[in-house]
């Protein structure tokens, strides 16, 4: 009797405050990537500049300035490094990478005389939760803790689209996503120190499985009025994702006495939610030797909504307050390289990112600093290879009062190969 | 989800419909020269990026082979353009393309934002909340 009443006090202490006042956080509204080394050399600003594959993920309308058939792909490396805290303790770091297909996708245009009309389809990644964060402090009830949280997995989709210029300087795309993914989480965490009861240590296991099935779309419009200059809009219609969870939660509780005991549970849920609308605008400008981008795209994270299971339909009314709407800003320059015999574009850009949760805090917004190169061989060949490196600051206070700080630095190398003919 | 794909397959058929406004795709012959000559507005003509150019800006080597009478000659395409033009202006004119946009799209499109009774018909079943705290913090 006495051991149950201690097992519960422990669980009490690990599972308390359920009540809470904010939203869970729905990890497929974040962690977006570039799609193509192209764009993510540039911060993403493609808007207005997107000419091959990746139109169909920036702007649909631009694929209709693909004048030849391509085949196209590309790799994600990641290498993460991320500092975490708990309470006043000290930092301690992690590092973790982690390889992934970004693109595999072909331009159909067709044969033109005047204007253009082109198809494309293929696979993107666009998000990629692949992170690692190691803890290690003291709770605010004086137990310790040590514990690891691993992130893998991403959103991709199956893409396909059109785009068609419309008079001499417009241009309309569009393009329908059916999109698919993973992510897996798992968490373990080894809590000691009980000092005022008869447990020696405690340890959580957590293993989240969450499958990913939605559909989405966009449409685009590009305006060229002169050869220097073209505008883009995008607007991104709202995604219905399905959410198929499997979560397998264990729990070990050692006492000084030797004995222990222990728990294992298996939840299974489905969720459906829907993220909202975005809307994009870009510009180009084109010279002879530098082409300029800037991209803004707006979203109001606030209107997330749950349509199911019924128990989560109260989570709708406590999004607004956790969620926020986000203006991202993305910018880049290509600068071409007058080589003889091997044409070379060195590539530069710049994305603030803010992440659209507003709870927990973030003292230091999300921003990325990328640059690249592209050479091209024989005409038709396209080698791209681009560095994109993200830092943010994260800072969370948990549902028992501990104050979590993690600063998070990912560096993401795009290689890529593009063949025109 | 039904609604987004009717969504989607509407702004299809209406780049179908708008394509036919501007862009002529070629069905017996290609040019590269009359080609060129249509699209030069679009491009920033430099010694220092021709070899880009020819990536992004020059149409498809496929194109030729895949047309009837791909001959790139000036008179031919001439020959050509005449009736195949005259042909197309006809039928703007005598098929306007308007009248397709006079059918029930325009309330398909407004019922795809208003919800029905349907809209969940197909919704997961209610299980079992799982604990909300997974950190155990």
């Amino acid at each position: 009797m006495k051991t149950f009443r201690l097992t519960v006090i422990v669980f009490s202490l690990i599972s308390l405050a359920f009540c809470s006042d904010v939203a869970d956080e729905i990890t497929a509204a974040d962690g977006f990537v570039g799609v193509g080394a192209r764009a993510a050399a540039m911060g993403g600003a493609h808007i207005a500049l997107a000419q091959d594959y990746s139109a169909l993920f920036y702007n649909p309308a631009m694929l209709s300035y693909v004048y030849k058939y391509e085949i196209t792909g590309s790799m994600m490396f990641r290498f993460g490094n991320t500092d975490s805290k708990i309470n006043n303790g000290g930092w301690i770091g992690t590092q973790y990478s982690c390889v992934k297909l970004s693109t595999v996708g072909a331009v159909f245009p067709a044969a033109a005389t005047r204007g253009g009309l082109a198809f494309a389809i293929g696979f993107s990644r666009f998000q990629s939760f692949d992170k690692m964060v190691e803890y290690q402090g003291i709770r605010v009830d004086n137990v310790g803790v040590h514990a690891t949280e691993n992130t893998d997995g991403g959103i991709g989709a199956l893409q396909m689209g059109v785009g068609v210029q419309t008079s001499k300087y417009t241009a309309f795309g569009v393009a329908l996503d059916v999109i698919n993914g993973a992510e897996n989480y798992s968490w373990s965490a080894k809590l000691s120190g009980f000092s005022d009861t008869l447990v020696e240590d405690s340890i959580i296991y957590n293993d989240v499985t969450n499958d990913y099935d939605g559909i989405s779309g966009r449409i685009g419009l590009a305006f060229f009025p002169v050869k220097y200059f073209t505008l883009g809009l995008r607007m991104d219609f709202p995604t219905v994702l399905t959410k198929k969870q499997e979560w397998h939660k264990a729990t070990e509780v050692h006492f000084k006495g030797g004995s222990f005991d222990e728990t294992d549970d298996i939840y299974k849920n489905d969720y459906r939610f829907t993220l909202p609308f975005k809307f994009g605008a870009g510009i180009a400008i084109r010279t002879a030797y530098v082409n300029l981008a800037a991209d803004v795209v707006y979203a109001d994270w606030k209107q997330i909504s749950y349509s199911s299971p019924s128990w989560m339909l109260s989570q709708n009314s406590v999004i607004p307050h956790s969620y926020r709407a986000t203006t991202t800003i993305s910018a880049g320059a290509e600068v071409t390289i007058p080589i003889r015999y091997l044409p070379t574009r060195l590539r530069f850009g710049y994305k603030y990112d803010p992440v659209p949760y507003d709870v927990p805090k973030f003292p230091t917004e999300r921003q990325s600093f990328s640059g690249g190169v592209a050479m091209l061989f024989g005409r038709s060949w396209l080698v791209e290879l681009t560095a994109v490196s993200t830092n943010w600051q994260r800072q969370e206070r948990t549902t028992l009062g501990n104050l979590l700080d993690h600063k998070i630095r990912m560096s993401d190398i795009y290689f890529g190969v593009s063949y025109r003919f | 989800m039904r609604r987004a794909i009717f969504m989607i397959l509407f702004f299809a058929f209406m780049v179908l419909t708008l394509q036919s406004c501007y862009t002529l795709v070629a069905r017996r012959s290609f040019n590269v020269r009359r080609w060129i000559r249509e699209h030069e507005y679009q491009y920033i003509d430099n010694r220092a990026v021709r070899d880009w150019n020819q990536y992004y800006w020059r149409p498809s080597s496929q194109f030729k082979k895949r047309l009837r009478g791909g001959e790139e000659t000036v008179k031919e395409e001439e020959e050509f353009e005449a009736p195949e033009k005259g042909r197309i202006e006809r039928r703007r004119a005598e098929e306007s393309h308007c009248c397709c946009l006079e059918s029930n799209f325009i309330d398909l499109i407004i019922n795809i934002f208003i919800p029905s009774d349907n809209d969940h018909e197909t919704e997961p079943a209610d299980t079992t909340a799982p604990p909300p705290n997974k950190r155990g913090l």
